[in-house]
């Protein structure tokens, strides 16, 4: 023990004078850093506190393109004891504007002492009319690049200014972290699009197909989930959006769903019939008869009654029940033909997965169409079969009376 | 109570396989599907792992005729003194060259994912003195090393993969050979590279107890270490598909990045993952190291001590030598190249000349 | 073009200057380690002695390289198996001292004894005639060490009674006849032996027993009557079970030896007796089961039990640092129990154990890695149970080994790390917290080190008011003092009450020392520097051997099946073999 100690104490001699020598090359401690929630990126547009700084020579040389606005938290005393904060906002949102995301955030270390780091950023926010405008893939370069920010960051669209998003939220909430924990509403409803990480438009990005990325809008202290935006494979930038309504279809279409309802009235006597979904699944059939390229879309889920006005208090049984299946099934259908239409002839990309079946299905002809395949889409023809199970009704067996 | 420097047939394997496994796993999805192009590059994984197999039996072959001795010592009996220590020298710089490699790696990943801001040879200081005491206490050390890694290296790479299964999509594996074997056969050249294992044969099977086994050894560790990349290879392309994959300079440990597990301990695994596969490829280094070292003192007849102490700083200086990762990445193919004119085209005739000049020992 | 080409490959002086440094460094360290074993080996000479030691008993000195001395029958051993050792019998055969012996003058012979323990006032010298004929006779003996009432019962009174034995004769016997006609007809008492060498006389006089001088007899009677202060077969203090026998050794070699062998009836238990301490010398019993042991262990442990070179063994522990393999080592290679059924247990898997008079600690070697974490209750309980409560032990050493450096590395390197809604409480409980986290840490270890040092000084009734007043009080008042966060405090008690269900106390201290330094290498590499220390220590538990055998022997084992009782212990009938690591001669357990 006696020796071991001696070794011990020269070894931890040593190691103390690294310590000092070195101060810990990469340690920063935790309680100074500045943690980023949320960036939201919009076209240039400086804001006031920007303007006042610049006046006052705080500028640097740049041309405004971007204006990225950070989300950083501010710890609040989670302690029980500390009560007195229990208004105050969990966190601040700096906006720094410039042309490099990487230089922009950077300048923001001027106007703070603490280190930011981006290892618990989990929104990415892209306003409208810099999508429009930007390739996807230059914007979110420095992002997928950074060592700190991970590929699991979610990206949205915003429909108006992304940084409207983080400005105010419910107390006690972070707009950025509200936005992520919607996408656990998708077992209730289908106007919400799959979450997309990073991770997942690095491929398409470079393969140029196009995707779909979840919109959200603003309005006072809430967000609220409207539909898709679509990325065009061809340029890279928005192409347009898909309202809510379209949404539905489109997730019908790829049965992304987990879960959701769908509304309908009856043809006969316009009474409502709503049908909760309880488990969906489609499968996109490429068919491929010389040049001609052809889809056949079969629809299936699982369900449950949610509410029946359409037929005046009788069980539902045999008849009745066929009936508000091909209610809704005519629906589905509408709604899915909807949504293709939309894509096929307005925006011309096809996000709903019918290229990928296509090259999984028919790989050589997929070759020669993938280079322009969402102009190639938008002149297919497209089939569709729509087949509901309603299982159950739930506690009441007949219509409403 | 003697100490042997034997090892058995399992100890053997496992000695195998991790040697292979090591930093191979983070780039290979990349610099395969780099060349194929298309998400077969599974396939191309098994078939290069099968031929690695094939060079791996004749070096085995080899190894068998002279149990007890080292491609050190027996070299002379085949091919005459004077190119012995020629193919000794080359041996020994291989294997200096494949520690410096997993080394570098090990610097450029912990840099970046770990550690941004401290020094390299702070980061290659630790690591190799630790490898040194471990590689002083001989290859029983080594090998007791091996197996002690193994069911935490193990159970945290499948457990990783497993989570990573939320970003799995098996569309993007599909179609299935949809254009051909021809980019199959493209990319088996990376993964051959990422797999010899022969190598490592050509002085461990001195120490085997039963060297007629070496077959099974060679067998048994290639299918392990498949399982491995295949696992690798197949989850990245699932997560980002071809496109993606080629975009990410470390596809394996970005797969890992871009998942997060709520209601777990941890939500993100990267650093957890990296650090435990960290002493995967310090088994890796440490068997290189043995080699490097082992070849040094059979060919000076300098005890093995000093030679581990002399190779340090050749070692630490060669893992300096590429400047960046570009150059790490083309060092990285040109001890491929070299070693697949080593071990892939070389042992077959040291074989037949052994047995033209009926050389046993 | 070639030289451009290799300068363009050159990598600059500073990555030389490093490569430089990166060799010196080990280099000066294991000069430094192997200049303190030289330097050990110097002054201890532990080889030589060991040889020299042999050689003056006498007997087959051969040595086989190093390892293993060959059946040396030194007559300072005594192979007394199957038979009870009951006390000093072990070294009747003491080479004489032909200068000074006993003469059969009882006057003459008194002298010499009084001159040899002249400033010895406890001897107390007891003058009497025997029986009918008179015979002049001494009886020597020490107050208080001697049981008085037995000597006054058993040698006093027949002595003096005896008329009967003497019947018919006139004068004092043949001094042959008159020992026998002492020791089969008068004197009750078990355990005699004789001695003419008047040193060694003073010497079992001191230790307790009745030495008996009779006139016209150069030998003397050593009466075996030591009634050495012992105490009963208490619950060990360290080594408390809730299921298991409750008796644990105590200090009396004796006891202690006839415990075992009230362990159940064996007729291979061999005890084989050394003498240590040069000045004062004390007995050692050697144990193992003959038809389970390994020979070569065996002879290795008695060749190290040879070189012990020191005054006084005052405890068993000091045999352990004297025969240990690697004293620089923080892991302990012999391991201390005060539990009769662990020693058995361990000699069972094919160990020996070391008793040592005066202690009831006994050692057992070699050891293994899983034994400190093992506990006889593994074994007594049911299999779940047993397997639960070892793998909650192994998850216990590592949180108290790596808890705390994994917090420093995970708050000062690795934030990304932790989940998000953590983290955020995290750096709200650390705001104003003015120390790093490895500071903060140092300052909250070292108090609960002392902390705990001084609840084991303290009086019991006092200890555990010590141990509120300081953890709760203090971690408190710490944090409210915004010395160090709420979390730190968890990440010590926690760590703390890991180490606590160590099963082996000094296991425990083993881990607390190694935790300090992974909280270094944390505090330098974060979670890489936690990685490396955590290789650094399988790399010398792999290369760490106790009398030869693999430390963590049964962590990394050749066969799978040692496995079956390691983390995981599997119901005892499916445990047939024993340890293969220790290479039994029976690898069978009788079924």
């Amino acid at each position: 023990m006696k020796h071991l100690l001696k070794q011990g104490s020269s070894l931890s001699l040593l190691i103390v004078a690294c310590l000092l020598l070195s101060s810990c090359w990469s340690s920063s401690p935790i309680e100074d850093v500045n943690l980023e929630a949320g960036v939201a990126l919009d076209v240039a547009e400086e804001t006031e506190t920007e303007q006042d700084l610049a006046q006052k020579g705080g500028e640097y040389p740049k041309r405004n393109k971007v204006s990225c606005t950070y989300q950083f938290l501010i710890p609040q005393g989670a302690i029980g004891s500390k009560k007195e904060g229990a208004q105050s906002k969990n966190y601040y949102n700096a906006t720094q504007t410039g042309d490099s995301i990487f230089e922009a955030v950077r300048e923001l270390s001027l106007r703070s002492n603490r280190l930011p780091i981006g290892h618990h950023l989990k929104t990415i926010v892209i306003g409208e009319e810099l999508a429009r405008t930007t390739k996807l893939s230059e914007l979110i370069e420095f992002f997928s690049r950074d060592n700190d920010i991970r590929p699991s960051v979610l990206l949205f669209i915003s429909k108006g200014k992304a940084r409207e998003v983080f400005r105010d939220s419910l107390p006690g909430q972070t707009p950025a972290f509200v936005l992520n924990g919607t996408f656990n509403n998708r077992r209730r409803i289908t106007r919400i699009w799959e979450p997309v990480s990073m991770a997942k438009v690095v491929g398409p990005l470079h393969g140029h197909t196009s995707f779909a990325l979840q919109n959200v809008v603003v309005s006072g202290k809430e967000t609220k989930f409207s539909g898709v935006a679509v990325i065009k494979g061809s340029t890279g930038k928005l192409g347009g959006f898909l309202d809510e309504a379209e949404l539905d279809g489109l997730v019908w279409l790829t049965g992304k769903g987990e879960g959701g309802s769908v509304k309908t009235y009856s043809s006969d006597n316009n009474k409502l019939v709503t049908y909760e979904i309880t488990g969906m699944d489609s499968k996109i059939k490429a068919s491929v008869n010389g040049d001609k390229i052809a889809f056949h879309v079969l629809i299936e889920s699982k369900g449950r009654i949610a509410e029946a006005y359409f037929a005046g208090g009788e069980r539902l049984v045999g008849g009745t029940i066929r009936k508000a299946r091909e209610t809704l099934e005519k629906k589905v259908q509408d709604m899915v033909k909807n949504t293709v239409r939309k894509m096929q002839h307005e925006l011309q990309a096809d996000v709903a997965g019918f290229g990928k079946s296509l090259q999984i299905q028919h790989p050589s002809v997929w070759n020669k169409v993938k280079t322009n395949w969402d102009t190639v889409f938008s002149s297919v023809p497209i089939t569709y079969e729509v087949k509901l199970n309603i299982e159950d009704y739930g506690a009441s067996s007949t219509t409403s009376d | 109570m003697e100490t042997r420097d034997r090892i058995t047939t399992t100890e053997l394997i496992i000695i195998v396989v991790n040697y292979v496994l090591a930093a191979g796993v983070f780039t290979l999805p990349r610099t395969t599907v780099e060349r194929a192009g298309t998400p077969d590059v599974w396939i191309s994984v098994i078939l290069g792992g099968l031929l690695s197999m094939i060079t791996g039996l004749i070096i085995a072959r080899l190894s068998q005729r002279f149990p007890g001795q080292t491609i050190y010592q027996y070299s002379g009996k085949i091919i005459g003194r004077p190119l012995a220590i020629l193919l000794g020298v080359v041996l020994i710089g291989y294997f200096v060259c494949i520690g410096s490699y997993e080394m570098r790696n090990v610097q450029e990943v912990t840099v970046f994912i770990l550690l941004e801001g401290t020094p390299g040879w702070a980061i290659a200081g630790i690591f190799m003195w630790v490898a040194l005491y471990l590689c002083r206490g001989g290859i029983n050390a080594i090998s007791r090393m091996c197996r002690l890694m193994i069911p935490i290296t193990w159970t945290v790479f499948f457990g990783v993969s497993l989570l990573s299964l939320q970003v799995f999509d098996i569309n993007n594996l599909r179609p299935v050979l949809g254009q051909g074997m021809s980019p199959v056969w493209r990319s088996i050249k990376p993964t051959a590279l990422t797999f010899t294992s022969g190598e490592a044969l050509l002085f461990l099977v001195a120490f085997m107890d039963k060297p007629k086994k070496t077959m099974k050894v060679v067998v048994s560790a290639t299918l392990i270490a498949m399982v491995f990349y295949i696992v690798a290879v197949v989850l990245c392309i699932g997560a980002f598909s071809v496109d993606g994959v080629v975009t990410r300079t470390w596809p394996f440990i970005d797969l890992i990045r871009s998942f997060e597990v709520n209601y777990l301990v941890f939500e993100r695994f990267e650093s957890l993952w990296l650090t435990i596969w960290i002493m995967q490829i310090f088994c890796t280094f440490c068997i290189a190291f043995y080699g490097a070292a082992l070849g040094l003192s059979q060919l000076t007849k300098i005890p093995l001590n000093h030679c581990l102490f002399a190779l340090l700083p050749v070692i630490y200086i060669v893992t300096e030598i590429p400047r960046s990762l570009n150059g790490l990445f083309a060092f990285g193919a040109g001890i491929g190249n070299w070693s697949f004119f080593l071990f892939g085209v070389l042992p077959l005739p040291l074989l037949i000349i052994a047995r033209l000049r009926g050389a046993r020992s | 073009m070639m030289w451009s080409v290799i300068t363009g490959w050159f990598p600059g002086w500073s990555v030389m200057f490093q490569g430089l440094i990166l060799l010196i460094v080990p280099i000066v360290i294991t000069l430094t380690v192997d200049w303190i074993r030289t330097f050990e080996g110097k002054v201890s000479k532990r080889g030589q002695k060991a040889k020299a030691a042999l050689n003056k008993d006498g007997g087959a000195t051969s040595l086989k390289g190093t390892k293993g001395a060959e059946g040396t029958k030194s007559n300072k051993t005594t192979f007394i198996a199957g038979k009870d050792d009951s006390g000093g019998s072990g070294n009747n055969d003491e080479q004489e001292n032909p200068d000074q012996s006993y003469t059969g003058n009882v006057d003459k012979d008194l002298r010499l004894f009084k001159e040899i323990s002249s400033d010895m006032a406890d001897v107390n010298i007891r003058e009497l005639r025997i029986g009918a004929l008179q015979i002049k006779a001494v009886l020597l003996f020490v107050d208080g060490l001697t049981d008085k009432d037995s000597m006054d019962r058993n040698i006093l009174r027949p002595l003096m009674n005896a008329v009967l034995p003497f019947e018919g004769m006139t004068e004092a016997p043949e001094a042959e006849e008159l020992k026998r006609i002492i020791v089969e007809r008068i004197i009750h008492v078990s355990e005699i032996e004789y001695t003419i060498d008047p040193v060694k006389s003073l010497k079992k006089v001191l230790f307790g027993s009745a030495v008996l001088m009779v006139d016209g007899m150069k030998e003397l009677f050593v009466l075996g009557t030591p009634k050495g202060r012992t105490r009963g077969g208490e619950e060990p203090v360290s080594e408390a079970l809730l299921r298991g026998s409750r008796i644990g050794f105590n200090e009396t070699l004796s006891d202690n030896t006839a415990m075992l062998r009230r362990h159940g009836q064996n007729t291979e238990l061999a005890m084989i007796s050394f003498t240590v301490g040069k000045r004062v010398e004390k007995e050692l019993v050697l144990t193992y089961i003959r038809d389970i042991a390994n020979e070569a262990l065996v002879e290795e442990i008695k060749r190290r039990l040879l070189t012990i070179d020191i005054d006084d063994v005052q405890e068993s522990g000091f045999v352990e640092q004297l025969i240990e393999d690697d004293f620089l080592s923080p892991f302990q290679q012999i391991q201390n129990t005060e539990r009769p059924d662990r020693v058995m247990a361990a000699m069972l898997e094919g160990r020996a154990a070391i008793l040592l008079d005066g202690t009831p600690f006994a050692l057992i070697m070699p050891v293994t890695f899983g034994m400190l974490l093992q506990s006889p209750e593994d074994y007594f309980d049911r299999w779940m149970a047993g397997s639960l409560l070892r793998t909650l032990r192994f998850f216990a050493a590592l949180v108290s080994l790596f808890a705390p450096a994994l917090y420093i590395s995970f708050l000062s390197f690795h934030p990304g790390l932790i989940p998000t809604k953590l983290v955020i409480s995290i750096i709200s409980s650390r705001q104003g917290v003015p120390f790093p986290s490895l500071i903060e840490a140092l300052i909250m270890e070292v108090s609960i080190e002392i902390l705990r040092e001084a609840g084991l000084r303290l009086p019991k009734p006092i200890g555990p008011a010590m141990g509120i007043v300081g953890g709760l009080i203090i971690g408190q008042a710490a944090v409210e003092a915004g010395i160090v966060s709420p979390i730190l405090v968890i990440v010590v008690a926690v760590t703390a009450i890991s180490s606590f269900a160590m099963p082996m106390y000094s296991a425990g201290i083993t881990l607390r020392l190694l935790r300090f330094v992974a909280m270094f290498f944390a505090a330098v590499f974060g979670m890489y520097g936690v990685i490396m220390f955590f290789l650094l220590l399988s790399s010398h538990l792999i290369r760490l051997k106790s009398f030869g055998v693999p430390y963590l022997g049964l962590m990394v084992p050749s066969h799978l099946r040692d496995w079956k009782d390691f983390i995981i212990r599997l119901p005892l009938h499916l445990l047939k073999r024993r340890p293969a690591l220790l290479k039994p001669k029976d690898p069978i357990r009788k079924g």
